[in-house]
């Protein structure tokens, strides 16, 4: 064996095989290599397109970063007074439906999800509250464009390579190389993904698609793809069904679905995704997107079940298992939640956001012992971006043990972390409250409630606050904004009632 | 305030009458008890308090589990990250148009150094 001549591929192989190796860089030196003996090497050109597209790929489907504009000042959005249950803005309000009491909503008014998506684009609050809220590592949101976050990684790519761009974009034919079959496809990925000059990538797509005699679904759906980054919903509706009329795939119906989502029509979307299964059927894509959609509209029994239906289909489904988990904790079940975080665990995902969790189902399920020790194990762990949320949970188990002066320390450094934090500026409030230092409790709701306006603690606390000082007028304001949060809550109600008189008197 | 709890005063005796009235009402049933087949609690409004007043507590914010992050918001957090390494490196080439441009993208994106280089001070005389 030793004898046999050891083979080394070179040239135009190597790239090839190191590109389907996925070592990209170093395929991409080969490919420049070769192209600076001959640039006029059409495979090598599509080559060295699809590494670079490649290293900068980001799935579409999930890519949902959307900056300030796009969120609050779009028109999108088809019917801006809809009925309960049927937008994103009015979910459903029923007894069943969100109870922010024991579910706390995200600092944008969603309620808590299992994991982070960059889903912004279900709105809450005002543009006004947005704009004030500082910027930090989590609420960082460009302010314009779409691909504000891609925008920056294509600038940067530009300018970490020695040579410049490799396409001169504004030089190129592109009437003849978006034409061609051979190279259209690498060359619009490479605009789309690495440059992200969308306007180019649309009319790459346009003309390939015109080439194609508009009998291509692959183009029907890049041009969707554009349409949905520049906004033009409509279109990318048009081109998508167009495309599901010539061949449906798992992709195009995600896509339909999504631009649903974008134009506040999630009925619409989980038709769509309904659809989708009666093709592809148990498909993860569908079943997952269907859960999004539910949970989004307060149905957590409903997006369970979804989640369920994943996890019969792939059972290592994490943002599954975590929704799953998510629910069954907020519902009183901690045992059950800790079972699906120590399944994440195995799989060997260890961040320190999932030893918080397991360490906070661990103490709601009375294991005393190995709370403390995830909790340590997170702390010691976690980054930048999650500190606030750490610290604030472990305030939370201070106020557990009794041990109010750790826990007021423990939200103050929670809030050096993100001095947004509402929660923690909450829970500090109460227990200044409780020390008797009323003013430092009024600023510290005041300034909770105005991060995040649709807070039911904030503004039931500060309206507590204000009645114990006789000041009715505010607290009956502050109950009214806490019922709009939580329209069934006795205590609001009650309070209201006790406050009517007052105003009758006069 | 009064008529809420009054409410809630009747509705508990009014479970307590019905139950009274199964349990007066029909001896057979309490014959099959007394076998062992049906056991049933029973309360008698003259054994039991019942406790009218409650007191309004502010509301703590609950334990909140921190989001996970997937798979995509992952990759998107590593390829900035690489990407900033990768703009951070001609900068001590003293390239100037790199520079300049590699110092307007920090600017742009570290954005979280504010919240790292501000060093508040949390700690106070009575702590």
């Amino acid at each position: 064996m030793s004898d046999d001549p050891v083979i080394e591929f070179t040239g135009f192989i190597k790239a090839c095989r190191l590109f389907r190796e996925n070592r990209l860089p170093e395929a991409e030196v080969v490919c420049t290599n070769l192209l600076r003996k001959n640039p006029l090497d059409q495979a090598t050109w599509a080559l060295k397109l699809q590494c670079l597209s490649d290293s900068t790929y980001v799935d579409e489907l999930e890519n949902e970063d959307m900056g300030l504009a796009e969120t609050f000042l779009d028109q999108n959005v088809i019917a801006p007074s809809a009925r309960p249950g049927t937008s994103f803005q009015r979910p459903k309000t029923t007894a069943k439906g969100i109870n922010p009491i024991l579910r706390p909503s995200t600092n944008a008014g969603r309620p808590l999800s299992g994991v982070v998506r960059p889903q912004s684009a279900f709105k809450s609050g005002s543009m006004d509250q947005a704009v004030r809220t500082a910027r930090t590592a989590k609420t960082a949101r460009a302010v314009s464009s779409t691909s504000a976050r891609n925008m920056r990684l294509g600038t940067a790519s530009m300018a970490a390579g020695a040579d410049g761009e490799f396409v001169n974009l504004a030089r190129i034919k592109l009437p003849k190389y978006a034409a061609d079959p051979q190279v259209n496809r690498q060359l619009f990925e490479y605009v789309f993904y690495f440059v992200n000059d969308i306007k180019v990538a649309h009319e790459i797509a346009g003309i390939a698609s015109k080439a194609a005699e508009f009998e291509d679904y692959y183009w029907k759906n890049q041009l969707a793809k554009c349409y949905l980054r520049l906004g033009m919903l409509q279109d990318a509706t048009k081109q998508l069904q167009s495309s599901l009329q010539q061949r449906k795939l798992i992709e195009t119906f995600a896509l339909l679905a999504k631009t649903y989502n974008r134009v506040d029509q999630p009925m619409a979307a989980l038709r769509t995704y309904a659809e989708g299964l009666d093709a592809f059927s148990e498909d993860v894509t569908m079943l997952t997107g269907m859960a999004r959609v539910q949970e989004a509209l307060g149905e957590y029994e409903l997006s369970i079940n979804f989640y369920k239906r994943v996890l019969d289909a792939q059972s290592n489904n994490i943002e599954a298992i975590a929704c799953v988990a998510t629910t069954y904790y907020y519902g009183g079940k901690p045992e059950i939640a800790l079972r699906y975080y120590r399944r994440i665990l195995q799989m060997g995902v260890s961040s320190p956001e999932l030893f918080m969790n397991i360490g906070l189902c661990c103490l709601a399920a009375q294991q005393f012992d190995f709370a403390l020790s995830s909790i340590i194990r997170a702390q010691a762990t976690m980054t930048e971006d999650v500190a606030a949320d750490v610290w604030y949970n472990i305030g939370q188990v201070m106020v557990d043990v009794g041990d109010l002066p750790s826990a007021a320390r423990a939200y103050r450094l929670a809030l050096t972390h993100d001095p947004d934090h509402s929660e923690s500026l909450v829970n500090l409030g109460i227990l200044r409250h409780r020390e008797g230092r009323t003013d430092e409790a009024r600023s510290l709701f005041g300034s909770a409630i105005s991060k995040n306006p649709l807070m039911f603690e904030g503004n039931y606390n500060l309206a507590l606050v204000c009645a114990a000082q006789g000041k009715y007028h505010e607290c009956r304001r502050l109950i009214e904004r806490a019922l709009e949060a939580f329209p069934d809550h006795d205590h609001c109600k009650r309070m209201l009632n006790s406050l009517k008189p007052l105003y009758e008197a006069i | 305030m009064g008529d809420l709890e009054d409410g809630v005063l009747h509705t508990a005796l009014g479970e307590l009458n019905i139950s009274m009235a199964t349990e007066t009402g029909e001896g057979n049933e309490r014959f099959i008890m007394a076998h062992g087949v049906k056991l049933e609690e029973k309360l008698w409004v003259d054994e039991c308090y019942l406790f009218q007043d409650e007191s309004i507590a502010p509301i703590f914010c609950k334990p909140k589990l921190i989001p996970l992050k997937t798979i995509t918001t992952q990759k998107l957090e590593q390829m900035q990250k690489e990407q900033m390494e990768k703009l951070q490196v001609p900068e001590g080439k003293e390239d100037d148009t790199v520079s300049v441009e590699s110092e307007g993208a920090e600017r742009d994106d570290a954005q979280p150094s504010t919240s790292e280089t501000k060093e508040a001070d949390v700690w106070t005389a009575d702590d």
